[in-house]
């Protein structure tokens, strides 16, 4: 039985009424309704189907339920079954594309039990399964009593490559250090240990590429042994963006973070941080974020980063002291961010460890290092840490000017007691404290969110005031991981004060730190508590206002307008400050430019800026109006207003920004795909030549997507204006700053290799139909495309069409008589003879 | 209730295919608008400013649209043939419905549910064809409402509505049919 199609259409609009109104209510307009019994029916049904929840059809979708995102090996269970001669028994780990079981030979003729390690196939591109021949060929010759041996090879009938290797039994580093109370001595000659089955290993060209605490195996009689060789420097063949890394982040070298292929150098990284942890008990990059530039700080040296260590098993204030010095600089040679200042060999780190275990002089402590300089820095740091702190204090209300103080005594002492915590945090950047080292800002607040907890405990609203503050000044500083502890700690303590005036400020701000760290539903429930918290308490009402805006800006973000549409009126209608006021309009604009209602954006975000022009015309804030507005012109396709907009942006932000920002860099982007849109090639080359210089400062030498990108857009704006060798040139970058980056993430930079089969078509070499990715359906109507895409047609259709070949199909919609006569003479030249081939219908 | 042979017609080869397929989809989906965090953060100024990563010269929006649009009718043919595949590997000796893709945070259905709606879409397309790329886009696309809206040159608001039709007709369809 089928719905009856006539029946729907009588019914459908009273459908869409009807699941507007509560439940309670939709009976009487039901009734109300003038409708025969059958339809009367069918609403009702539809009305019920509607009610009714439906996990599937309500957040879900085929591809979820399918697990389409996941890998297929992830399901698959190994237990029982038979792999070659061996068989395999219970999962005892699990890595990026491989399971590791234990198993045994199913004959008996091997007794010993094995570790059984599966690649999964999917993932491993189709070159690589050769590698991986080869890898085991070299595995298999290994030989050393500080290495798991590679025992059998083979793959399973479904092609999944498998390793047997021998089953070591034993702790991982980590643990067998920690329960057996190992002294720093006994630690160093496991490292010794492990690193000159190491170096037997790179004498032989093997690499590891995945050292870890997890991967040395400390057996009962003391002989630490390397296992787990050589696979993770297979890299996958996922050409996705959602690639990940096959390495231990925490341990990964910099460079390798990157994208740089697995080195012996960076092995040594790895050691060198497997040492510096359980030295130290803490990791090199703490909290384990390789987000954004923090891959790039300079570790702590473990003398200091021990006595912040949370790992129990190292005595903190005897440790830090036998640290210090030496070992410390061992450490930090071996960890160098830059492979050129690490050791050279594992010789070199052996022999170093070695002569600190035999208390000789050791190579890497200098002591070169310009006294100046590093004062300079100490100096440098502890101001920049002053400043920042004191700018959040005062604009939270916690210091206050000593006047008011005199007169509100209370607030007064509270002035007073975060001062001086203030100045004990920078005690702690006292040269004569910290012997001669420079703890970075993040390692000072960090340390000051510990120890205020220890300190100020009687004082129960100061401190979590300023956790607050410091929460505050990390999420300035972009130190999301620190953000989010110092907050939450604040927002735990919040549970015995609910009444707290920071309250819905620092729920607010763990909003921003979740947003930071990429997780943007998490980020609206914290906000969506802030505001909740923020209507029920008596709070700042510019605060109130902030939260809900912050919150509306959030929604933005995660595309759902109509709660940011109806937040941003609830603020607008509670006579808003102009600041208030302004910001609210911004993000009105926004909801609504993400709603379509581009007119309605317009006319907002034009408000906004009037008000803000008014207010304080030097605000950066005039900026990222005029860039939002450039983005609903772009919409609106006019893109001349929209450059005009870009480029207004683009100059205020540079004022106040500086040119190498990332909002300065997003509005001159902006500016050159407005100009590109209008058709104005040089001056998108100029902006797109503009763009390329601060971004490869702020890259520095490291490739980006962005570089390859923006070469990309280069080379099209050039060859528009029909100059091939500039073309050739940008092209040329762009290609070869996408062979720098790693391969999952130049999906991100499209269509590099049509513009250089269009080049090499347009010079009169043969190319293949396939390189420009079109087809007939996408080149049938020349008469809308974009002047570069239609260039790309026209080389599609005269090679599909050239004799013998006849025309796919119908003829192209010609493009306007101007059009064609503005492209230069080959071109349409080209366009008669497609025509010839492909006669238009009549 | 089917042929016997339920994989007819799926290559397992295709998973990886229609994997990539997928995630492509949902790059093409997000990959105009990209949202950067401000370096300035406090209560009133805000958080984001929006960058234009894509040029009108290496991908318009008809050429996104269009692919995204392809897209979705493939994953159509390709899913239901996926989900075919995987209820015959999972099925023992009955036709009894099996769990999947229940692993953490996924959402639990049962896997034939998705050839009813594929065959219930059939239905629908026949009472209000407006609706039925709709569904495809979304159900098996797995596009969401906006970037479904923006496929289909609506707004997200119609997209919604008419999500809510689709849904309610899928619904009592499904409801309406024997119970297998």
């Amino acid at each position: 039985m089928t719905i009856d199609k006539s029946s729907w259409m009588r019914i459908q609009a009273h459908f869409d009424t009807l699941i507007e109104l509560q439940p309670e209510s939709r009976e009487t307009a039901l009734e109300a309704l003038d409708l025969s019994p059958e339809d009367r029916d069918l609403l009702q049904s539809l009305l019920r189907s509607h009610d009714q929840a439906d996990p599937l059809l309500d957040s879900g979708s085929a591809p979820a339920l399918l697990d389409l995102a996941r890998n297929e090996a992830d399901n698959q269970d190994w237990t029982g079954r038979r792999l070659g001669p061996w068989e395999v028994r219970e999962q005892i780990g699990r890595g990026g594309m491989s399971v590791v079981h234990r198993g045994r030979r199913a004959d008996g003729r091997f007794e010993k039990t094995v570790a059984i390690k599966v690649l999964d196939a999917d993932q491993l591109a189709a070159d690589q399964r050769h590698r991986l021949t080869e890898e085991v060929r070299i595995l298999a010759r290994l030989e050393h009593p500080g290495l798991a041996r590679l025992i059998d090879s083979g793959q399973s009938e479904d092609g999944d490559p498998y390793l047997v290797m021998e089953y070591v039994t034993g702790y991982p580093l980590n643990d067998y250090v920690g329960e057996n109370h190992l002294g720093i001595g006994q630690r160093i000659d496991l490292i010794i240990q492990v690193a000159r089955a190491l170096l037997y290993a790179h004498q032989r060209q093997v690499i590891h590429s995945d050292v870890k605490p997890a991967n040395i195996l400390v057996t009962p009689s003391g002989q630490a042994r390397l296992v787990d060789f050589g696979i993770a420097s297979l890299n996958r063949g996922d050409q996705s963006n959602e690639a990940r890394l096959y390495c231990s982040p925490a341990y990964a070298a910099p460079e390798r973070l990157l994208g740089a292929p697995p080195s012996t150098s960076q092995d040594i990284f790895a050691l060198g941080a497997v040492l510096y942890r359980i030295l130290s008990g803490r990791n090199i990059r703490p909290h384990d974020s390789i987000t954004g530039t923090r891959i790039t700080d300079q570790p702590t040296p473990p003398s200091i980063a021990t006595t912040l260590a949370v790992d129990e098993t190292v005595n903190r204030p005897i440790v830090a002291r036998e640290l210090k010095g030496d070992l410390d600089a061992i450490c930090m040679k071996a960890i160098a961010l830059d492979p050129d200042e690490r050791y050279a060999s594992l010789s070199e780190f052996i022999a170093d460890l070695e002569a600190w275990r035999d208390h000789r002089p050791v190579a890497a402590r200098d002591g070169g290092r310009s006294y100046v300089l590093a004062r300079w820095l100490r100096r440098h740091t502890a101001i920049a840490i002053l400043s920042l702190l004191l700018v959040a204090a005062m604009s939270s209300g916690t210091v206050i000017a000593l006047d008011q103080a005199i007169r509100a005594n209370a607030e007064a002492e509270r002035a007073l007691a975060s001062r001086d915590f203030l100045v004990s945090i920078l005690e702690a950047a006292d040269p004569t404290l910290e012997d001669g080292r420079d703890p970075t800002a993040s390692e000072l607040l960090r340390r000051g969110a510990e120890r205020i907890d220890a300190e100020l405990s009687d004082q129960p609203e100061l401190l979590v005031e300023l956790l607050h503050i410091i929460g505050k000044t990390q999420l300035q500083r972009g130190l999301s991981d620190d953000a989010k502890e110092s907050l939450d700690r604040a927002h735990q303590l919040l549970g015995d004060q609910p009444a707290h005036r920071q309250g819905p400020n620092i729920l607010a701000n763990r909003g921003l730190a979740a947003y930071q760290l990429g997780d943007f539903s998490e980020s609206i429930e914290w906000l969506e508590r802030a505001v909740a918290a923020a209507d029920l308490q008596t709070i700042d009402k510019a605060d109130r206002h902030g939260i809900k805006t912050q919150l509306a800006d959030m929604l933005v973000v995660n595309n759902q307008p109509a709660r940011a549409l109806a937040l941003t009126s609830e603020v607008l209608n509670d006579s808003p400050a102009p600041i208030e006021e302004i910001a609210a309009l911004r993000m009105r604009g926004n909801a609504f430019e993400i709603s379509d209602r581009y007119e309605d954006a317009e006319q907002s975000l034009l408000r906004a800026l009037e008000l803000q022009q008014n207010h304080d015309p030097a605000d950066v804030y005039v900026g990222m109006i005029q860039n939002d507005l450039g983005i609903v012109y772009w919409r609106m396709q006019d893109y001349s207003k929209s450059a005009e907009m870009s480029d207004a942006a683009w100059r205020q932000k540079q004022d106040v920004y500086g040119p190498d920002h990332p909002g300065t860099q997003a509005s001159l982007t902006n500016l050159a795909m407005a100009y590109s849109a209008m058709g104005d090639h040089a001056a998108a080359e100029t902006a797109l030549l503009e763009s390329l210089a601060a971004l490869e400062r702020n890259f520095d030498d490291t490739p980006h997507p962005d570089i390859a990108r923006t070469y990309g857009s280069l080379a099209r704006a050039r060859y528009l204006q029909d100059d091939i060798e500039a073309t050739r040139v940008a092209l040329d970058q762009g290609m070869a700053q996408l062979e720098l980056i790693p391969e999952g993430n130049r999906s991100l930079v499209p269509r590099l290799a049509q513009l250089d089969a269009l080049l090499r078509f347009d010079s009169g070499q043969p190319i293949e139909l396939d390189e420009l990715d079109r087809d007939a359906e996408r080149c049938r109507d020349l008469a809308t495309m974009s002047p570069y895409s239609r260039r790309v047609c026209l080389a599609w259709w005269w090679i599909a069409s050239e004799p013998p070949a006849r025309c796919p199909g119908t003829a192209p919609a010609s493009p306007d008589a101007d059009t064609v006569a503005s492209w230069p003479q080959r071109w349409q030249g080209r366009w008669t003879t497609i025509q010839q081939r492909c006669p238009p219908e009549l | 209730m089917d042929s016997p042979d339920l994989t007819e017609g799926f290559d397992p080869a295709d998973a990886q295919r229609l994997r990539e397929l997928y995630l492509e989809m949902r790059r093409m989906a997000r990959r105009e608008r990209q949202v950067i965090p401000s370096a300035t953060l406090n209560t009133t100024a805000l958080v984001h400013e929006v960058w234009l990563r894509i040029s009108p010269e290496d991908q318009d929006f008809r050429d996104r649209r269009h692919f995204l649009g392809l897209a979705a009718v493939a994953m159509r043919r390709m899913v239901v043939d996926y989900a075919r595949y995987r209820l015959a590997q999972k099925r023992g000796g009955d036709l009894d419905r099996v769990e999947l893709g229940d692993a953490e945070g996924a959402i639990s259905a049962p896997i034939d549910r998705i050839l009813d709606i594929d065959q219930a879409l059939d239905s629908l397309a026949e009472i209000d064809p407006d609706l039925l790329h709709l569904v495809e886009l979304r159900f098996f696309g797995g596009l969401s409402n906006d970037d479904a809206a923006q496929v289909l040159e609506v707004s997200p608001r119609t997209a919604a509505r008419q999500w809510a039709r689709a849904r309610a007709l899928l619904q009592t369809t499904l409801d309406q049919q024997p119970p297998p």
